[in-house]
């Protein structure tokens, strides 16, 4: 794969862990050994009576339900981030090249996000919505997300944009959208790559929590934070019932993190 | 201090606290209007969550006049901001005050975030501290990894494996809050939600307050102090942490926003009753007013704790490199 060679093994490692919850993540479901709404057995039978991770509240099987429910969480998170990345970065270049009061209006718009917490935005959505389509969940955190990151890139852009070339090419009066294409964003690609990583990670956070919230799926959809929900009051009963999603979610972020963390540590002014 | 300097001080704090105080005020108002204009924009009101499925015309006709949906839309904003100016929060969809509805969970979840918040005040900041002095060591490195997996984990996917953990494997709390008849919490109950509120943001505090005290450290007047012999304990009580404030203030005040939208989930998680389970009825009756009603007294909590942090910030030089 050439995506892994010439880097850090530590960071091959966490490159390699991702790509494998991906790709069972997307293969979950054939791998499968029951539908995600057939009872097995008793609920929270134990591990061994049902299957490998037991039963959960109505008696589902916990191993099949895992396996079918990461799908839909990893696609809006990594909507969400991409969205919010790519719109947050136009914002910022923008504003970092052209625009000094784009970059004041930004850190208004930023101390507002920054006060209301967003899964209670995501919850008034999800109340005014009765069904919000994961479509429009990442939309909604693609746009909270967008003056974050455009903070962020304009503040990272500062040192690419006091360059000589660019200086240059805004005095020899290159269009705006020419020089964040063709001299700024290509020398950013470390900083937005990893801002487009911890965005994701943000974007699964937010995701888990307001589907734990059952805003967005609902029963009796398989869903890693749901099934956490589900189940939560037969933890005693069967551990592996909630145990088992919150180790998937948490493998997610923290492979992602670390593949960010690396990325950063890393990386070198051009 | 002589006099003079000791008013000029009061003075500053007086004019900070002003500028704070009406830069967040206008920050609620945004808040709420933006807030307004979104639950209004949103397909469905509160009106869906009052009738029936398939009643008549007539009976939702009714239903969003005493409601009041009737009336423009300026009207009923410009009516619920002044309401906000005399703490008035409108009424549920079921008819009765907002604030009746939510002023017990609030203190309830305000416990549940303050303890949160005190955990994380005092060991994200002794940790942080301790690191940054002995940056480079085992214990640094093993600190900077673990709070690296710890702090990007859902508050509930944390508060699963804990529970897992200590009330399945050892068996030492118990898994799920059950209040007494007088809404009473035992604190043996309030144990596991507040420590999985409390972990991931920790480890964020943690190494926010490493990175600013390690930059503190590294200052020519720090140094200057080392080589003379200081006590350690001194060095740090008298010349870092007071140059380190501003930039921890900030992070605690951020950390308020994360302690209180976990909050909402570890609390449904955990079967405590705060503003989470208010939410949660809210969300389930499509109650827009009440669930609005907890944003805005949400924003206001939060708004405090910017402002706090602001002062922080205004009275002490910020030195500490960006």
């Amino acid at each position: 794969m050439s995506l892994l060679r010439g880097r850090p093994r530590r960071q091959r490692l966490t490159l390699a862990v991702l790509g494998a919850i991906v790709a069972l993540v997307m293969l979950g479901p054939l791998l499968a050994p029951h539908a995600e709404d057939v009872v097995v057995s008793a609920p929270y039978a134990a591990g061994g009576d049902g299957g490998p991770l037991g039963t959960d509240v109505l008696g589902r099987d916990v191993l099949s339900r895992v396996l079918r429910g990461g799908g839909e969480l990893l696609l809006t998170a990594a909507l969400a981030a991409l969205g919010g990345t790519v719109l947050g970065s136009i914002v910022g270049l923008i504003a970092a090249v052209r625009r000094r009061w784009l970059g004041l209006l930004l850190e208004r718009v930023t101390e507002i996000v920054l006060v209301v917490p967003g899964v209670l935005i995501l919850i008034l959505v999800g109340t005014a919505i009765t069904d919000p389509s994961p479509l429009l969940v990442a939309a909604v955190l693609a746009l909270l997300a967008t003056p974050w990151v455009a903070r962020v890139v304009v503040a990272a852009a500062e040192p690419v944009i006091r360059t000589g070339y660019v200086e240059h090419a805004i005095a020899s009066g290159e269009s705006t959208w020419s020089i964040i294409t063709r001299d700024v964003a290509p020398n950013m690609r470390a900083t937005l790559l990893t801002l487009l990583g911890l965005r994701f990670v943000e974007a699964v956070y937010l995701v888990s929590a307001a589907a734990f919230l059952q805003v967005g799926p609902q029963p009796p959809e398989a869903n890693w934070a749901l099934m956490v929900r589900e189940n939560a009051q037969g933890v005693l009963l069967n551990p592996w019932a909630t145990a088992a999603p919150s180790l998937a979610i948490a493998t997610i972020a923290v492979a992602m993190t670390f593949a960010c963390d690396r990325h950063r540590m890393r990386e070198t002014p051009l | 201090m002589k006099p003079a300097a000791a008013a000029a001080a009061i003075g500053r704090l007086a004019t900070a606290v002003c500028q704070t105080a009406l830069r967040f005020a206008i920050v609620v108002v945004v808040v709420a209007c933006l807030v307004f204009v979104l639950a209004d924009l949103l397909p469905g009101d509160a009106t869906t969550g009052v009738v029936e499925r398939g009643a008549s015309s007539e009976t939702v006709t009714a239903v969003r006049e005493r409601l009041g949906l009737d009336r423009p839309r300026t009207e009923r904003l410009l009516e619920q901001l002044g309401g906000l100016a005399h703490a008035d929060l409108g009424t549920t969809a079921r008819g009765r005050p907002v604030r009746d509805v939510i002023s017990e969970p609030l203190a309830r979840t305000l416990l549940l975030g303050g303890l949160a918040f005190a955990i994380v005040a005092l060991i994200g900041i002794g940790a942080g501290t301790l690191l940054a002095w002995r940056s480079g060591r085992a214990a640094d490195r093993v600190i900077g990894v673990a709070s690296t997996v710890v702090l990007c984990l859902p508050e509930f996917v944390v508060l699963t494996l804990l529970t897992v953990l200590f009330a399945r494997w050892l068996g030492w709390l118990p898994a799920v809050v059950v209040p007494s008849s007088d809404g009473g919490v035992a604190i043996t109950m309030l144990v596991l939600p507040v420590l999985g509120l409390a972990l991931p943001t920790t480890a964020w505090t943690v190494r926010i307050v490493r990175g600013a005290v390690a930059d503190v450290l590294e200052m020519p007047h720090v140094q200057t102090a080392l080589l003379d012999g200081l006590q350690p304990a001194r060095i740090v009580a008298r010349h870092v942490l007071p140059l380190a404030l501003p930039a921890i203030a900030a992070s605690l005040a951020t950390s308020c926003a994360t302690l209180f939208g976990g909050a909402i989930v570890v609390e449904t998680f955990a079967n405590y009753p705060g503003l989470g389970s208010v939410l949660s009825q809210g969300v389930e009756a499509r109650d827009v007013p009440l669930v609005t009603g907890v944003i805005i007294v949400v924003t206001v909590v939060m708004v405090a704790a910017f402002a706090a942090a602001d002062v922080v910030r205004g009275l002490l030089p910020d030195v500490t490199p960006r």
